[in-house]
């Protein structure tokens, strides 16, 4: 239905996007282009911040990281779908589990990380303490370097499955009770049910949680700033190679070219991604 | 219909929710600080007022920013044009605020021998390319945080208590040894405290023009790995190589070391947090080398290029530093005022038998021996030698490569930053 | 049946570890709140305190204007939801249902509001928001993330989960887009608007660094800005913490606990008149 009124559904949003979200990113787009000082002198540096960028070796290392940790993306998927499965009865103590699985998004941060660092601790760690049961020698789980980003990703999955959970929940409720009643009548198992008929259905749900999922593995910054800060950059991911320059640094013009190549990252792949699953 | 009304009733609610800028007469000097409020709330509001009814055609606004989000703030703001006039920075804020042209001279404001009320090494903290950027504020320097029982669990007296590096470290390992526990929880690769410990000891980091690495010389390798050994044996947590120095108090405090070095402000800490272990703690002077230096931490209070009312704001910034009101400042809590006056009040001398005043008073003897050890902050660039230094010092530790290598490679990196302080000229780093 | 038992067993056992592993930092967190200063720190951390103390939580209550930041948090929480949820949905309706020219490009722009990294545009947009007489003001908190691209993502992703025949039936009725949006999709959309306003609330209610950029009096400071002076040299009593931080969450948990009644099965059932 083609209509002009669609404009003024968008208005608002058009409205507020462009004013507090676009504006400050051309920005930064402006400020990558320079050696940009916050207290006065800029000189205007065309792309040479990109190209120090190209020859920086933490900065592909940065990539590599935030790579790896897209594999977190599928492993949350599936987490959060299960549990969802599970929890999408309306008796009182399957609810109480609701509320359990969403806790850590609301634990603050700050516990998180009190809490993981303990866990993770070579010396006196539950992990290594739990290893120790089964006669398995410590692992180095934040110091040694790739162990730590798994260790991360531990706690980003820890963190994500009750998020995701939930919106899988809003996306399950929409599905129309009978459809799932007659396949049951129909004497589908299970399994059958949920592959064949849920997982369908859910389709725009899984492509919303794909890309909120990825986009925030390439972009994760707070759970290590929070758990290894001291390790080196060669360990980091690229928002926090981007924060390192813009923010500790005090190199903004640095860190906004790398800003700039996060944004053109994470926009391919979601919009790629997008593109190819609407397909099928 | 009915919603669009809604919408814009919403909207036009939120607009009671604009601040209408008020016409102000006098001039606004805005004076931020780092993480002193609550505690420093009455201090402040009493100073400022005292201060505005002797200048009153001045209003004086402050505004305290937690550390979380201090940098954030202060680049915000001066990417605004809205920075303050005032500013209390550390001196890793100082040094980059330096670098980037972002403070006033202050010496093009006062005579020469105003700057005179201040101990000497806590004035040359604030001298950057020769020009006073800033006034030393209130000072820290480390003592030995200890805990009695642990030790006499482990079978050590008073007089094991170090007091060079070398003993330092057979006392690490004696510990462990003795009780199974570690002994000190020192950040060894974060942040490094062991180019404090090299410039305590005299063993120079690089020469005095700082154009060349010098801390891979034979006495820089032997120092650095007799605690690539201690870590390597066991002898100091697993982590000690990526937590940062702001945890230090946190080992001690749960009872996981038995010492550590930190500034007498953090016996507070050990109080309000674990009772237990401050009922058992003890302080002692903090371990020097060869040239009997400590290490100097200083907070400075600077004005910013950006102010409008940069004379006026000197004149504050002077104010706040006042003997007088520094004193009254450390009273509130164990930290050291930068002036000579100051720090020669009886309150920093006369013990009354309270753990506190103990460990202030070691500190207080000790600042009058204590420099910035660490002399590579003044290159624009420290925080990428910093990096360089403490990548070199976890792959030690981690036994990738032996101490020398690893230091060899850092001297290469310092020696290109050393070069080129202009970071675009060297790629990658 | 004995198979059926088995897995049904197992998946308990899953299900049981997982929630372990959720509850563990929280159940850590409430038993802080509660503890002495004598045994604040033990390895392994102990959950429950020896001796149940109350005073962390009036100490927290007193050291800072706790009720005034908690208002302020309101204030801006609130409006930010219902500016979200509205706004979102608005947009996503015409994203999902509507043709129009352009769309395409509007989609792309949404998603691209999605990717920009947050903390490095922060920084101009402190000019923006001091140019718009925002800075300082609550309205400046609120009004930059007012709408987020992933809630419209969102909610468009849930119109297109919608069968097409639905709206066809209403616009053969003669309905209007605006009313068809509110009085049809919206109630359907229900769970997810549910989700939306969880999302938004706890986004917003935990927001730290934006407030703490825009505000400069303390009058005006929200809640997660007031307890960051909780932490610091001087300051650092983590009992304290704990019961703020605890505090500081009840909130969120109400909300999440209320707003669990609409996500019963069978939404649907009921539209298809």
């Amino acid at each position: 239905m083609k209509t002009k009124y669609a404009y003024f559904f968008l208005l608002p949003t058009i409205l507020l996007l462009s004013v507090f979200y676009f504006l400050p990113t051309i920005q930064v787009f402006y400020f990558s282009l320079l050696d940009y000082n916050v207290f006065g002198e800029n000189e205007f540096n065309g792309l040479s911040n990109y190209l120090r960028l190209f020859n920086d070796p933490n900065f592909w290392y940065a990539i590599l990281n935030s790579g790896i940790f897209i594999l977190v993306t599928p492993i949350l998927m599936f987490l959060s779908l299960m549990l969802a499965l599970v929890v999408r009865e309306t008796s009182s103590t399957i609810k109480l589990f609701r509320s359990i699985f969403f806790l850590p998004v609301v634990t603050p941060i700050v516990i998180v990380g009190i809490i993981w660092r303990y866990i993770f601790s070579e010396d006196i760690g539950l992990m290594n303490y739990l290893l120790s049961l089964f006669s398995f020698s410590s692992v180095p789980w934040l110091t040694e370097y790739p162990t730590n980003l798994f260790s991360i990703m531990i706690v980003t999955v820890w963190r994500g499955f009750g998020y995701y959970m939930m919106i899988f929940l809003a996306g399950l409720a929409v599905i129309p009770k009978e459809l799932e009643e007659a396949s049951r009548i129909d004497g589908a198992g299970r399994i059958h049910r949920v592959f064949y008929i849920i997982v369908p259905m859910l389709k725009p749900t899984l492509i919303l949680i794909f890309v909120l999922s990825s986009t925030a593995a390439i972009k994760i910054f707070t759970e290590l700033y929070i758990m290894i800060p001291g390790t080196p950059d060669s360990n980091k991911t690229l928002v926090y190679f981007m924060y390192k320059q813009a923010f500790e640094n005090f190199d903004f013009g640095y860190g906004s070219a790398a800003g700039v190549i996060i944004f053109i990252l994470t926009m391919g792949f979601s919009y790629i991604n997008i593109k190819l699953m609407e397909e099928r | 219909m009915r919603k669009i009304i809604l919408f814009s009733v919403i909207l036009l609610i939120s607009f009671l929710f604009v601040s209408c800028s008020k016409k102000e007469d006098k001039k606004i000097i805005e004076f931020w600080t780092l993480q002193l409020s609550p505690t420093f709330d009455k201090y402040f509001n009493e100073l400022i007022d005292k201060y505005e009814k002797d200048h009153p055609a001045f209003d004086i606004v402050w505004i305290d920013i937690p550390y979380d989000a201090a940098i954030q703030k202060l680049l915000a703001s001066a990417a605004a044009g809205n920075a303050p006039d005032v500013v209390n920075l550390s001196s890793d804020f100082l040094a980059k605020f330096a670098g980037m042209n972002a403070l006033a001279d202050l010496s093009e404001f006062m005579p020469n021998d105003s700057f005179n009320i201040f101990l000497p090494n806590a004035l040359d903290n604030c001298i950057y390319n020769k020009k006073i950027v800033g006034l030393p504020w209130y000072l820290n320097t480390y003592v030995l945080i200890y805990n009695k029982d642990f030790f006499k669990n482990a079978g050590l007296t008073q007089a094991d208590i170090p007091r060079t590096f070398s003993e330092l470290v057979d006392i690490t390992k004696k510990y462990k040894d003795n009780s199974g526990k570690y002994a000190l929880f020192w950040n060894i690769g974060k942040d490094s405290y062991l180019p404090m410990m090299l410039g305590s000891e005299g063993v120079e980091m690089t020469d005095s023009l700082m154009t060349k690495a010098m801390f891979n010389s034979s006495e820089g390798i032997a120092f650095i790995d007799k605690w690539v050994q201690l870590y390597k044996d066991g002898y100091l947590q697993s982590e000690s190589i990526i937590k940062p120095g702001s945890t230090i108090i946190e080992a001690y405090q749960s009872g996981q070391v038995a010492m550590v070095f930190t500034g007498p402000v953090f016996l507070r800490r050990v109080k309000d947090n674990a009772l237990s272990i401050y009922s058992n703690t003890d302080v002692a002077p903090a371990v020097v080398g060869k040239t009997g230096k400590h290490e100097l931490a200083a907070m400075s209070i600077s004005v910013m290029n950006s102010s409008q009312h940069k004379k006026e704001a000197v004149d504050f910034a002077f104010y706040v530093t006042n003997s007088e009101n520094q004193i009254a400042f450390s009273k509130i809590e164990t930290t050291y005022p930068s002036t000579i006056v100051a720090l020669n009040d009886p309150f920093f001398t006369i013990d009354d038998g309270t753990l506190e005043t103990k460990a202030r008073i070691i500190g207080a003897k000790e600042l009058f021996d204590a420099v910035r050890l660490r002399k590579y902050l003044e290159h624009p660039q420290f925080d990428k030698l910093r990096d360089a230094f403490d990548e070199a010092i976890q792959k030690a530790c981690l036994g990738k490569v032996t101490t020398k290598e690893a230091l060899d490679e850092a001297a290469d990196k310092w020696n290109k930053i050393l070069a080129h302080p202009n970071p675009s000229q060297r790629d990658g780093l | 049946m004995k198979r059926k038992f088995g897995t049904s067993f197992f998946i308990l056992i899953i299900i049981l570890i997982f929630a372990a592993a959720a509850l563990f930092p929280f159940l850590w967190l409430l038993g802080t709140s509660f503890k002495g200063a004598e045994e604040l720190f033990s390895y392994p951390p102990k959950l429950i305190p020896q001796n149940f103390v109350t005073e962390n939580y009036t100490g927290v209550w007193n050291a800072v204007p706790f009720e005034l930041y908690f208002l302020n948090s309101l204030i801006v929480v609130i409006v930010t939801v219902i500016l979200n949820v509205l706004i979102s949905s608005l947009a996503g309706f015409a994203l999902a249902r509507l043709k129009f020219k352009g769309k395409e490009f509007l989609f792309v722009l949404v998603l691209a509001a999605i990717m920009i990294p947050k903390e490095l545009i922060i920084i101009p947009l402190y000019t923006t928001v001091l140019k718009l007489g925002l800075a300082d003001t609550l309205m400046g908190v609120i009004l930059p993330f007012a709408v987020e691209g992933f809630a419209i993502f969102m909610m468009r992703q849930a119109f297109l989960a919608i069968p097409a025949d639905l709206e066809e039936a209403a616009r053969i009725d003669g309905c209007s887009f605006f009313k068809i949006w509110w009085n049809i999709m919206l109630p359907i959309t229900k769970p997810t608007i549910a989700v939306l306003s969880i999302f938004t609330f706890i986004g917003t209610w935990g927001d730290f660094l934006w407030p703490m950029i825009v505000l400069k009096s303390q009058s005006n400071f929200t809640l997660q800005v007031g307890l960051s002076y909780m932490m610091g040299t001087f300051v650092n009593n983590y009992r304290y913490v704990a019961a703020g931080s605890v505090l500081a969450v009840i909130p969120v948990i109400l909300v999440f606990v209320f707003a669990q009644k609409y996500f019963e099965k069978g939404i649907m059932a009921g539209i298809g008149k």
